[in-house]
């Protein structure tokens, strides 16, 4: 009987041990694994998105964006996103929620009694800096006057009464989390600048044909001849004529400030005194050609005033002095409809700096700075003027072209040699660099700094050189360059932008990327010959692929291609440790295709997010993408098609 | 290799030759039984049924599953097996990089080779626990108690079960350490967080491969029990082994391309598979809570029927088969 009870209570105690044990492991399945709410993040803490920063300096102390900070299920970090719109727009983006997975927690600003009014441009200025509010039960103000510097803004509110007052004094209406949710918000992505790149053309031949009666201005005045100098013609001669120059030698500095064209008839060289800039044109409309400029003065930085007036409240307004009040050979200073046609100019310092020269034109113009690529400015340098330069040659200095805040600039056909950085961008958006060629450069081909927006790099071609093309900013279109025999071929700073059609071969390393966040297309491009086709050191796997569209990489068109032979039958991987030799070592094809290593490539793709500084295609091409890029290098023989058996490409 | 089968039926004669429930060594080598110790198995028939818990059924039912668990514990295949177990789920959680990375991809790179590598080793613990009993006639002993197959196939199946899963589960926890230990240090410049990446899911993850294993270990015993001579088990193990790493699923496709699964049917019909079943079930609750939405991958319920079901009815089979 005592038996028989201690067993009833062993069965009780195992009953009871079980059924915990069973409700405990069913109860993992019960959970919300999401569940945890984190505490809103420092703003400056996340990883930003959607201001450049010309937009973020330009913008006065007391204006107070909105903002959102955006929790995802598989990725890291906080993401920070300038406009509630931004992030509602993103988040519509093709392949938003495979790289980040869904929103845990959405806080948004608060401004709630912070007593909100709109600047004149309808930006927000709160008395009180916004704390942060769930989104969940916040109120938005959408369709009222408010305004970023990217557009109309979305403007939250915890409360409902504050978001209804102020919709009743600015406008728009008054929306729950969800319905705004369901609105649509267009996000530029980099079909803006892709589709913009034959207007570019034209904006250019449009501000090339703007200048273009230039030349068939009457002549007027000879120097030399019926005045004593160069400057006392320009000065005595009627506007929109021409002041022509006999070949010979001048030694003289000038300004031009009258819608005149400077030509030179033959071999003219104007020789400054080694002080200073040789011709300084503060006048529109005024046209410079055929000649050529020594005798430049050495100032590269330091600049202490301009030839025009400036506007000191600019945030920026001592850094342009500094630089654009240095020597050259032409300095043009609000110099609207610039042209410089057929110049040759030597200069330890700058060839042309523009400042505030709004369609200026560049063309047929040769620079020839100092050796060392460390001294000197820059060949073109054009702060604040919206241009062309095209077919323009720059030879040594710092910098081969310089655009600084010079939007909407188009920069096709030049050459630009042995410069620390050939083709340098800050602060500068909407513009096309097209068609350049660039060599040996000590930091990089082409750098575009400061995170910038809708920038087209196209057709350009950088050899032998530490950077071929440093791209930053968001929404940049970057397609069909070539960037070959480059200690680095391509780095990838940017957010939501394109690389199509490129061609990375020879280089050390192919493509190294440093953007945090997954929200570039790289499709179409080949990677040939590269010691390594791509790196990345931080940030979550990104999927290189989009359905059918991949990248050839070699290496990665492997011994068997799909039933069309168009793509490799396995994802290529290049930040994998056996997928990234496939193209060096010998029996690295056979090792790959270990069932081991086939079974863990087989989910290769899901939860990029939580993956950790990867790179994974999962369409890559059996065939180039771009052969007669390719051919333009020297490694096109070494590109192996799927049928091929690899062999050793050391020989 | 005589050596062995020497040693092993001097084991088996003591054991014997004690006439108690004793230890016995168990091999999961191909080495055949010697055929003295194979006594027939007469199917006497079995008065107790057992409806009721009778304390001396229980106490052999406990006894049969401390004899399985001496009988792993001193076999040392087992011991290679569970190391073998151990190195690749370790291995492949650092070549995928997943213990870098976290425990959902940590779960997810595990999935596909856990997937071909528990039915294998369910199988290798599982293939011969009957059988061997059967060959060295202690069936026969134990047949002789009031205790019925149905308990001798439980006993033996809890007993090797508790084996298994510590083969299987003691790996899982020391990837997930690992992961906890080894997580990539985040760039301290942003502010970061986990995500819905959390040990919770991966214990999901351990929970469903131990029902995984539970259920093809099922199956393991009711080929043992099917089967009266080493070598037709080891072959009746190999088929097995095809038939749900391959045939099942195989049979789902060809169902679901020549329309006799429909649409609405195949994320039911995948139950059916146990690998699938497993394979969705690790999808739906760890996978896709942290990708998102999209189609669903699979019906909870229905896997996990799925699953308790081959393994119920296995387990039936192997009692009826033995009761033949």
């Amino acid at each position: 009987m005592r038996e028989r009870s201690r067993n009833t209570v062993c069965l009780g105690a195992a009953l009871i041990v079980g059924t915990v044990l069973i409700i405990g492991l069913a109860g993992l399945f019960v959970v919300d694994a999401g569940s945890t709410t984190p505490p809103p993040a420092e703003f400056d803490d996340t990883v930003p998105v959607g201001l450049t920063l010309e937009d973020e300096r330009g913008l006065d102390e007391d204006v107070a964006l909105p903002q959102a900070q955006v929790f995802y299920s598989q990725y890291q970090y906080v993401v920070g996103y300038y406009g509630v719109e931004t992030f509602l727009g993103e988040r519509q983006q093709a392949g938003h929620e495979q790289q980040f997975g869904h929103p845990l927690t959405v806080y948004v600003s608060d401004y709630s009694d912070t007593g909100l009014e709109l600047s004149a441009e309808g930006y927000p200025i709160p008395e009180q800096e916004p704390g942060w509010t769930d989104a969940e039960t916040a109120w938005f103000v959408v369709d009222s006057d408010a305004q970023t510097p990217a557009g109309d803004t979305v403007v939250p509110f915890s409360e409902r009464e504050d978001a209804e007052a102020f919709a009743g004094d600015h406008g728009g209406s008054v929306s729950d989390w969800e319905s705004v949710l369901e609105q649509s918000f267009d996000q530029d992505d980099a079909t803006v600048a892709r589709d913009r790149v034959d207007d570019h053309h034209q904006v250019a031949d449009d501000r090339i044909e703007a200048v273009d009666s230039y030349a068939e201005r009457p002549p007027s005045i000879v120097a030399g001849e019926e005045t004593e100098t160069i400057q006392e013609a320009i000065d005595q001669a009627p506007a929109n004529t021409t002041v022509v120059v006999p070949a010979g030698t001048y030694e003289e500095t000038l300004e031009i400030d009258r819608p005149i064209t400077l030509v030179g008839e033959g071999e003219v060289t104007i020789r400054g005194d080694d002080n200073g800039t040789v011709i300084t044109v503060t006048g529109e409309d005024v046209g410079i050609q055929n000649l050529a400029v020594t005798g430049v003065g050495n100032q590269t930085k330091g600049g202490e005033d301009l030839p025009v007036d400036i506007d000191e409240d600019e945030w920026d307004a001592t850094f342009m002095t500094y630089y654009a009040g240095t020597d050259a050979g032409i300095g043009a200073y609000g110099a609207d409809n610039l042209l410089v046609n057929d110049v040759e100019i030597e200069t330890p310092a700058s060839g042309v700096i523009g400042y505030d020269s709004t369609d200026a034109v560049v063309r047929n113009v040769s620079v020839r700075g100092p050796e060392d690529p460390s001294d000197g400015l820059a060949g073109i340098l054009l702060f604040q003027s919206s241009s062309v330069v095209e077919d323009s040659a720059v030879q040594g200095g710092k910098n081969g072209i310089y655009l600084y805040r010079s939007s909407n600039t188009i920069l096709r056909s030049n050459e630009v040699t042995g410069n620390e950085i050939g083709v340098h961008l800050m602060h500068t958006s909407d513009t096309l660099i097209d068609g350049n060629e660039l060599r040996g450069h000590l930091v990089s081909g082409v750098d575009v700094m400061t995170g910038p927006e809708r920038n087209a790099i196209v057709e350009n071609d950088v050899r032998n050189s530490e950077t071929g093309f440093s791209i930053g900013g968001s929404e940049t279109y970057v397609a069909s360059n070539v960037a070959a025999d480059n200690e680095l071929g391509l780095r990838v700073e940017t957010t939501t932008s394109f690389y199509e059609g490129n061609v990375l071969a020879g280089n050390v390393v192919g493509t190294d990327v440093r953007a945090m966040l997954p929200t570039n297309r790289v499709v179409g491009n080949d990677f040939v010959e590269n010691d390594e086709h791509a790196t990345t050191t931080s940030g979550p796997l990104r999927i290189w692929s989009d359905g059918e569209s991949g990248n050839y990489w070699q290496g990665g068109a492997a011994i068997a291609g799909d039933a069309d032979g168009t793509h490799a039958d396995r994802s290529y991987s290049p930040t994998d440790a056996v997928d990234e030799r496939l193209h060096r070592t010998d029996g690295a094809q056979t090792l790959v295709r270990a069932p081991a290593l086939q079974a863990l490539a087989g989910l290769e793709g899901s939860v990029p997010g939580m993956r950790t500084g990867s790179i994974v295609d999962q369409a890559p091409t059996c065939e180039p993408n771009n052969p007669e890029l390719l051919d333009r290098t020297d490694w096109a023989e070494s590109a192996w098609s799927c049928a091929d058996t690899p062999t050793s490409t050391n020989d | 290799m005589s050596d062995e089968n020497r040693t092993q039926a001097q084991a088996q004669t003591q054991a014997q030759s004690r006439e108690t429930t004793s230890t016995s060594t168990d091999s999961t080598n191909t080495s055949t039984g010697t055929s003295s110790t194979n006594t027939s198995t007469n199917t006497n028939t079995n008065t107790n049924t057992s409806t009721t818990t009778h304390p001396r059924t229980k106490h052999i039912l406990k006894t049969i599953i401390a004899r399985e668990l001496r009988t792993v514990a001193r076999t040392r295949t087992f011991y290679v097996l569970a190391l073998a177990i151990a190195a690749v789920v370790l291995g492949v959680a650092w070549t995928g990089g997943g213990i870098r990375a976290g425990y959902v991809p940590t779960a997810v790179d595990l999935l596909t080779p856990l997937e071909l590598l528990v039915p294998v080793v369910a199988v290798a613990f599982g293939y011969r626990a009957v059988l061997a009993d059967e060959q060295r006639g202690e069936l026969d002993v134990l047949e002789t108690y009031p205790v019925s197959n149905r308990s001798i196939v439980l006993g033996v199946y809890v007993g090797r079960l508790i084996g298994l899963l510590v083969a299987i589960v003691v790996p899982l926890v020391l990837v997930a350490v690992a992961v906890a230990v080894a997580e990539e240090d985040r760039i301290l410049i942003y502010a970061s967080h986990a995500g819905v990446d959390s040990p919770l899911l991966f214990a999901r993850f351990v929970v469903l491969t131990a029902l995984f294993a539970m259920t093809v270990l099922a199956v393991a015993i009711a080929i043992s029990a099917a089967v009266s001579a080493t070598r037709g088990a080891l072959a009746l193990a190999v088929v097995a082994l095809v038939v749900l790493l391959v045939g099942l699923d195989l049979l789902l496709v060809y169902g679901f391309t020549s329309g006799l699964i429909g649409d609405g049917a195949l994320v039911h019909s995948l139950a059916l598979s146990p690998l699938s079943a497993f394979r969705g079930l690790v999808f739906d609750t760890v996978v896709v809570v942290a990708a998102g939405t999209g189609p669903t991958v699979a019906s909870p319920l229905a896997s996990l029927f799925g699953l308790v079901g081959w393994t119920v009815g296995s387990l039936a089979l192997a009692s009826w088969l033995l009761n033949r």
